[in-house]
């Protein structure tokens, strides 16, 4: 069989993006080598276990693809009409389309922190950022992964210094373009200092997908809590991808709310190596129509007396489907792992369908590890209980249903971000009181 | 080195107790697995031209599949042309009475503490006898036959009822269904086949004792098992190997067909040989075990027991098809050295009411790795339907393993589906609540092994819930004061 030198049409988009930046040697090998790994691996078929429930190829069949986005419509004053309204304290990133918007965004500069464009972190080639990138996505076959690390053309790398903390907005635009945008965000906090990200998605028009991969670092003592937010107005298709590598008694909070968007699934590879790390992941998925959302965990316990806990809770009607995979891992060395997993489902419609899979994989004895999940309707003596005072049978289905989520919510730390996420979820569920 | 530690180290060192090879004349098929062994296997048992047909399709099937490598194991590649596909005792004339049967077949069983005669006479448990996959002796014929029961080896009832064979072999486990039961759909030598008539209860335990004698052979027996609308059935199934070093094949299929208002009971103890302390040698045990509720109001339930083995890989389902049709799952798996199990259940929710329950309890002492895998399904046609699975874990020794991979997926919204599952080792609060009162470190761990185990083990017949409990007694010896 002869040789052929043509070029696939994704290393064509990585020789746009290095002839238009310029890049650290290593940075290029990194992303040389990540695609060389996606097309052997491909876009995920249904056949590949983790994407069982996830018909990825149908949604790309819209269209969807990736390509070179330009670095200059970034500016676009359509796009402030749009955004939300700025709190005072607050320093927010805007990324449209997967780049990075200098004057969208507001960032006050300080010594505790340093938040930049990734671009700008690749060309000034400022050593934590290029050293890292990759770093925990390399040992992970995740074929979307591999193609972000690949592809992405920026995305914003947050440090937060020794002892310090920062109040953060990630704002992810989406112009609707029918190119795959590829954000990447690099995160290190120092240790004791203290990290709080609000992240929401906007989208303008439809047909947008938007592959999204973070990594974080934790140092020892550190703390990240994260809230995000899918609600898009138009059809979106939402792939988040989360990396985060604990150091000893770091804390990661992280709740998922999946309310609007045609597809959203949320990878978390959350990696505890120091002792008394703690994991905290919550999520809300409340569906409707032919909506799908996937929330993938993998937990891994790799040092002693680290601790987990997973609470995911799902609402489904029409023809929506939710896929639910939440593995926790105890390696040989992680003795007196406390490892909690819960997923429970309501069904609103026949057409609707809940799958889930909570696995154990326990190689360590001295554990305790358990999980537990559920499906089924809401139960009628729930509802006649409430009817039986006088309030309508709608709003007593709505009521019942924020009772069921607001657990999730009440793990949320900040006030301000609960009300938030209350607001949200009561706009959603149509709640009249 | 504390006290518990030294009990849990003694764990591993019991010896297997039927290890032992009886010397009857066997007759062997040549080694290897081609069209020709297929036909030769057939006509060796006299078969009619639709069976060879069916065993040759299979083959076919079969040879172009890959074996399976999804479950958590560690198998080692299988060469199947390395392997006999048919051994049997030499017939001899026929038998009147059980006085005529090689004497060291009787002695053989006598080992195995399943002396016929005593059987016979005492517990009035009809059993089937299965030698390296070949029915030797089949007791209570004449008992069973008054009712209407066909109780038998798969070879009679194939020459005998052929037609029910024909109806119903491959209904429940097609012969493509998976790798094993395709390659057991091609060679299977024998097994047992059963049959109640309708509105009948079988007044006795129907039994079948299975035992790879020969070495270099594989056992590939298979189960057919049918209740007619409203009858009723126990079946019990034990298994021993002896010693050996070699990996033994052992890959079974068992089909269950229950229809309107009938009940199967179905209770495996098994026992074969684990292989040694290093892990050498042991039984692969690849089996595929399925029951069909066909009817309304119909039950299966499955109990095992799996103490056994190098490698357990067996997903006994059911599949709830009839209204209000009932599925049960109870299993108890042990694994010490480098034995590995990967085992569970499958429940396919289609009917009306449809209900189905797990209980899974897994004991990993040594190095050893046991998985439950389960998949609960509920189709959109089941309404109301309803399952509860529990999966337990209990860890002896810091270097093994558990792992639970549970699957639910859920089409219906007013099916009510719950599962959880727990992992942990035995408290240190625990044994010392028990010491406190005056139990020995010893006899408490066996008292908590044994709680963990007794929702299971409840619901095993009796007959067989002493050997069971002896089964694990032997398992966790040292520590049984």
């Amino acid at each position: 069989m002869p040789i052929t030198q043509e070029k696939t049409e994704y290393s064509l988009v990585l020789d746009q993006i290095i002839s238009s930046i310029k890049l650290p040697d290593n940075i290029v090998n990194k992303k040389m080598e990540a695609l060389s790994h996606f097309e052997e691996l491909q876009f995920p078929s249904m056949k590949n276990e983790e994407w069982k429930y996830t018909y990825l190829r149908k949604f790309l069949k819209k269209g969807f693809a990736p390509e070179f986005i330009s670095y200059d419509n970034v500016e676009d004053e359509k796009i402030r009409e749009n955004l939300p309204l700025e709190a005072d304290d607050v320093n927010r990133i805007v990324l449209v389309d997967g780049i990075f918007s200098p004057g969208l965004s507001n960032i006050q500069a300080s010594i505790n922190y340093n938040i930049s464009s990734l671009s700008k972190s690749w060309e000034k080639n400022i050593t934590l950022v290029t050293d890292s990138f990759a770093q925990l996505t390399k040992e992970k076959n995740q074929a979307l992964t591999k193609l972000n690390t690949a592809l992405c053309q920026d995305g914003a790398f947050i440090e937060v210094t020794e002892g310090h903390s920062l109040n953060l907005e990630v704002i992810y635009v989406q112009t609707g373009t029918k190119k795959i945008s590829m954000p990447r965000l690099n995160i290190h906090i120092d240790s004791n200092a203290y990290l709080n990200i609000a992240e929401q998605h906007i989208v303008l028009k439809e047909g947008s997908f938007t592959n999204i991969v973070t990594e974080v670092f934790l140092k020892e003592n550190s703390k990240l809590e994260w809230v995000k937010i899918q609600d898009t107005k138009y059809d979106s298709h939402i792939l988040d991808s989360v990396y985060v590598l604990q150091n000893a008694k770091s804390k990661y909070h992280c709740t998922t709310v999946s309310l609007d968007g045609e597809l959203m699934r949320n990878n978390q590879f959350i990696k505890a190596i120091g002792e008394k790390a703690h994991a905290d992941l919550g999520g809300i998925y409340i569906l409707d129509g032919t909506q799908q959302a996937d929330n993938n965990i993998f937990m891994e316990h790799i040092a002693p007396n680290t601790t987990s806990n997973q609470l995911y809770k799902g609402i489904l009607d029409g023809q929506s489907t939710s896929s639910f995979y939440g593995l926790i891992y105890v390696d040989e060395l992680a003795q007196k792992t406390d490892a909690f997993q819960s997923n429970k489902n309501i069904l609103q419609s026949d057409d609707a369908s809940a799958n889930f899979r909570p696995q154990l994989e326990i190689y360590a004895d001295d554990v305790k590890c358990s999980h537990g999940a559920t499906s089924s309707e809401i139960e009628d003596h729930e509802l006649f209980y409430l009817r039986s005072r006088g309030i309508s049978k709608k709003q007593s289905k709505a009521l019942l249903m924020y009772a069921f989520v607001s657990d999730v919510i009440e793990e949320i730390l900040s006030e301000s971000l609960k009300a938030w996420v209350r607001a949200r979820i009561e706009s959603k569920l149509k709640i009249e009181l | 080195m504390n006290e518990t530690d030294q009990i849990l180290e003694n764990i591993g060192t019991t010896e297997y107790k039927y290890g032992f090879v009886t010397d009857i004349e066997q007759e062997f098929a040549p080694k290897g697995l081609n069209e020709d062994i297929i036909r030769f296997i057939s006509e060796k048992k006299g078969e009619p031209e639709w069976m060879t047909e069916w065993r040759l399709k299979a083959y076919k099937v079969w040879s172009r599949m890959k074996a399976p490598n999804w479950a958590h194991l560690n198998l080692r590649e299988i060469d199947y042309q390395d392997i006999i596909y048919y051994a049997a005792p030499k017939p001899k004339e026929e038998k009147k009475s059980l006085d005529e049967v090689d004497p060291e077949l009787l002695k053989t069983f006598e080992k195995l503490g399943i002396s016929l005669e005593e059987q016979k006479r005492l517990s009035g448990v009809a059993m089937d006898v299965v030698v390296d996959s070949v029915s030797v002796k089949t007791t209570f014929q004449k008992t069973l036959k008054e009712k209407g029961i066909i109780f038998c080896s798969m070879s009679e009832a194939i020459r005998e009822h052929g037609d029910l064979v024909r109806q119903y072999i491959g209904s429940v486990v097609p012969a493509n269904d998976n790798f094993f039961a395709a390659l057991n759909s091609a060679v299977f030598s024998d097994g047992s086949f059963c049959y109640i008539p309708k509105g009948v209860r079988c007044p006795m335990e129907l039994s079948t004792y299975f035992r790879i004698n020969a070495a270099g052979t594989g056992q590939f027996e298979r189960t057919l098992l049918i209740c007619d609308a409203g009858g009723y059935v126990s079946y019990l199934e034990g298994c021993t190997a002896p010693s050996r070093d070699e990996n033994q094949l052992h890959a079974a299929v068992v089909e269950l067909i229950c229809m309107d208002d009938a009940e199967i009971k179905y209770s495996t103890v098994q026992n074969w040989y684990p292989g040694d302390k290093d892990g050498k040698g042991g039984v692969y045990n690849l089996v595929t075990k399925r029951g069909k509720c066909q009817g309304n109001n119909s039950k299966i339930s499955w109990t095992q027991v799996e103490t056994g083995s190098a490698i357990t890989w067996k997903y006994p389902s059911c599949l709830l098809i009839g209204d209000g049709a009932i599925g049960e799952f109870y299993s108890v798996a042990v694994t010490n050295n480098y034995q590995q199990a990967d085992t569970g259940t499958k429940m396919e929710h289609i009917g009306k009411n449809t209900t189905s329950r797990i209980v899974s309890k897994g004991i990993s002492m040594g190095k050893s790795s046991n998985s439950y895998r389960g998949l609960v399904r509920v189709h959109k046609t089941a309404d109301n339907a309803r399952n509860f699975s529990q999966c337990d874990s209990l860890l002896m020794n810091p270097s093994c393993g558990a792992h639970t991979f549970p699957y639910m997926e859920v089409h219906n919204k007013s099916a009510k589906v719950e599962h959880e599952a727990t992992t942990s080792k035995i408290g240190d609060d625990i044994l010392f609540y028990c010491q406190q009162r005056g139990l020995s470190e010893e006899q408490a761990v066996s008292m908590i092994v044994n709680g963990f185990c007794k929702e299971v083990m409840d619901n095993l017949p009796m007959e067989f819930a002493v050997e069971a409990r002896k089964l694990l007694e032997i398992s966790l010896e040292g520590s049984v004061g």
